[in-house]
């Protein structure tokens, strides 16, 4: 009996806070009606970097007279397709749209070309003829990542730590990778040790997974193949627990605790998206598709099921220790972050 | 046959009853034993080594830590889903306290930071407490607003963007490679915990005899120290037989274990011989009859979100020091780990079952598999299958044998 009371009790809260979240964007839809707009739908907004996307694509609107209106489906594909219903029903002229899930978004997609929408896919691709997808090139993520590293160590035993085996993005950072090392492995140069996949990206399981193949491995690992920053801090504290901090180690996303370990020699590379100018070609994109233009600069792009797409596919930035200055000039991070606790070697930007 | 088996059970209960021995304690000990000992066969024997049994050691530390606090919070008859989020948030907070409010390099830094994120804790414990005790709101609820607050607090207070590195003294509390109190000590404390647990044996002799009690057997109270200092003493020469990289020096026992080893012995103490562990057992057997006892029964709701909340604060420090860095998705889905060990290790989820050392058994097994799994290269998809299977295979087997006794 309680037991049922207690179930019930969870079941209202759970409806609780699915009713707020759906509030909010109401909220945000209902106001300033009438006027040119743009409407974007977040996967998932709680990550440091989307703000970055959402000031690059705020600075192209607002100038140009467009209205910015947005949705967070919090990591919900269910959510963001109701995300994408009210943003349509508010009269969008163009839909940027950032999936949770390729697939799953479809329907939403289909209704925004019922409602004459053109629709943008935002950084993660969406498989139809329907959308324009605008994204970092990802297989370039994993290639630039990996020709630095090679570029540093070529040979000997390698370990991979991949992303969320969940996530099909990391499908294309792995083929990206794989373009420069197989055919190292092929010469028997180059030999994968150890592989895992890390559950939501976290940098704590990435240090355990590290610790558990340094052991299986007896420290015989030449260089560590990490998919982003968050984890490579986990592999880099793994690291040095066995005095091996400094052998080759990759990641993405231009972290600043990443970039100064790499200031520090402790780390190798970093991939560096701008996702401020990410933003900023989706917004230049998403106006010209308002006024039914054609997309300046926008090639054919095979999806995954072999449609063609027009696409728009900007180039990543491998950061390593002798280009830092990039990051310093975009103002990415400040010199004092940077160069906080180098002290010999400094690179260009410390001295 | 039924009733032979209920006799031989009876028997062997009486036999382990009168050398003072838990059995289901030593059911779970046993388990673990034969997790170990595949483990060891499937991964080449890589797994029962000095440096596997560290790592692991190490790696259970965070979560033996929240444990300890989650079966009384479940023996209590209520569960706190926020702890993951607390210990993402108060690591975030830590880091920033040394990173942007302290000198990173004070001398100072790392216990002002470590009081501040043990104040934290019970902070947020004490907020959640009063909530469920005084407003009377479901702690399934409170909490799981806990759990949605604080993981968005930990990415708000500083934009998701990762602090690092960490004050160096703070680093040793997560146990990297300075992080241990090295061989000699380490020999020191297996010496005070042996002489620390014939004390406690001869003491309870003692009562014993003063208030005429019966007396166990001595053979069973001395075999009894003896075990405990086999075990002790296996431990520590361990902990002690894992050389430091490139080097010839032990590393000795790590700080986080020292802490994980800390809590469990005050935490068992408090659940069974404090008052304020009785009364929580109590009030989770019978909420109404505690009330009709006597026992302020808001107030000690309110005291065991606290103690909990001051827990994941420990647990905070431990895992931030060990990562090197405040990220604000540190402890995402650890509150089910924790939880998952608490109910592995015997705590029923109806509330007035549990006990501290169970929890800490539990958490040994799933990161035993955990940890043995990567060893062996098993894909994470696969590695998650498996645990969800030890869960429900354990509490049907923990649920099995509880009925077998009442019959």
């Amino acid at each position: 009996m309680t037991l049922k009371l207690k179930l019930r009790t969870a079941l209202l809260a759970f409806a609780g806070f699915y009713a707020a979240s759906l509030g909010v964007n109401f909220v945000n839809t209902a106001e300033a009606a009438g006027s040119k707009r743009i409407c974007v739908s977040w996967r998932h907004f709680q990550e440091e970097r989307w703000r970055i996307d959402e000031a690059g694509i705020k600075s192209i609107l607002e100038p140009a007279g467009y209205t910015y209106v947005s949705a967070d489906a919090q990591s919900d594909p269910q959510k963001q397709l109701t995300d994408v219903e009210s943003l349509l029903s508010s009269n969008c002229d163009a839909a940027i749209i950032l999936a949770q899930d390729s697939k799953a978004i479809m329907p939403a997609v289909a209704e925004a070309k019922a409602a004459g929408v053109p629709v943008i896919a935002y950084d993660v691709p969406i498989d139809s003829t329907d959308a324009t997808f605008i994204s970092f090139d990802n297989v370039a993520v994993g290639r630039l990542m990996a020709e630095a590293m090679v570029k540093v160590k070529d040979n000997g035993n390698w370990v991979k730590i991949d992303g969320d085996a969940t996530m099909t993005i990391i499908n294309l950072f792995g083929a990206g990778q794989m373009q420069v090392i197989q055919p190292l492995i092929d010469a028997g140069k180059i030999k994968i040790v150890a592989q895992q996949n890390i559950e939501n990206w976290k940098p704590d399981l990435a240090q355990a997974a590290m610790e558990q193949i340094l052991t299986q491995q007896n420290n015989k690992v030449d260089a560590v193949l990490a998919m982003n920053d968050g984890m490579s801090t986990g592999v880099a504290a793994a690291l040095s627990a066995q005095k091996m901090l400094g052998i080759p180690l990759s990641g993405q996303d231009g972290d600043k605790t990443v970039l100064n370990r790499i200031a520090k020699k402790q780390q190798t590379v970093t991939i560096w998206k701008n996702s401020y100018l990410l933003g900023q070609a989706a917004a230049k994109a998403a106006i010209e598709m308002a006024e039914s233009k054609p997309v300046t600069g926008a090639k054919p792009f095979k999806t995954e099921s072999g449609q063609e797409q027009p696409s728009l596919l900007l180039d990543p930035i491998a950061i390593t220790y002798d280009n830092l200055n990039l990051v310093v000039d975009a103002k990415w991070i400040n010199k004092e972050e940077l160069c906080n606790g180098v002290t010999e070697n400094p690179p260009a930007p410390c001295k | 046959m039924n009733f032979l088996a209920v006799k031989f059970r009876s028997v062997s209960d009486r036999i382990a009853r009168a050398a003072g021995l838990d059995v289901r304690l030593l059911g779970m000990l046993f388990m673990m034993a034969v997790i170990w000992l595949t483990l060891d066969v499937l991964t080449g024997g890589l797994f029962i080594t000095p440096r596997n049994i560290f790592n692991l050691s190490l790696q259970v530390s965070v979560v033996g830590i929240m444990t300890c606090g989650m079966v009384l919070v479940i023996v209590s008859r209520h569960i706190d889903l926020s702890v993951g989020s607390q210990i993402g948030f108060i690591g975030v907070f830590g880091a920033l306290m040394q990173n942007a409010w302290l000198p990173i390099d004070g001398t100072s830094t790392w216990w002002i930071t470590s009081l501040a994120m043990l104040g934290a804790g019970i902070f947020i414990g004490f907020a959640q407490g009063l909530l469920v005790a005084y407003a009377g709101i479901p702690s399934f609820v409170v909490t799981l607003g806990g759990l949605l607050f604080l993981r968005n607090a930990a990415f708000y207070i500083n934009s998701g963007v990762t602090v690092a590195p960490l004050n160096e003294t703070f680093q040793l509390l997560g146990g990297g490679l300075d992080g241990t109190i090295g061989v000699f000590w380490s020999w020191v404390v297996c010496g005070l915990a042996i002489a620390g647990v014939a004390l406690i044996v001869w003491r309870s002799r003692r009562r014993r005899s003063v208030h005429s009690m019966a007396q166990k057997p001595l053979a069973s109270d001395v075999l009894m120290v003896a075990i405990w200092a086999i075990v002790i003493a296996v431990f520590t020469a361990t902990m002690n037989g894992y050389k430091q990289p490139k080097t010839d020096i032990g590393m000795g026992i790590p700080i986080p274990v020292l802490i994980l080893i800390g809590v469990t012995i005050v935490m068992s103490a408090v659940a069974r011989k404090h008052r304020f562990g009785r009364h929580v057992f109590a009030m989770g057997g019978s909420s109404e009859s505690a009330e009709l006892a006597g026992i302020d029964t808001r107030r000690l709701t309110l005291l065991v979100f606290m103690m909990m909340g001051l827990l994941c604060g420990l647990g905070s420090i431990v895992t931030t020091a060990r990562l090197n860095a405040g990220a604000s998705v540190t402890g995402t889905m650890t509150e089910l780990t924790v939880i998952a060990a608490a109910v592995i290790g015997g705590t029923s989820l109806a509330g007035g079952i549990g006990t501290v050392y169970g929890g800490i058994v539990g958490a040994v097994i799933m990161q035993s598999l955990e940890s043995g799994m990567i060893l062996m290269g098993v894909p994470t998809p696969l590695q998650r299958m498996v645990l969800a299977l030890v869960l429900i295979i354990a509490v049907w087997v923990d649920t099995v044998y509880r009925k077998a006794r009442r019959a």
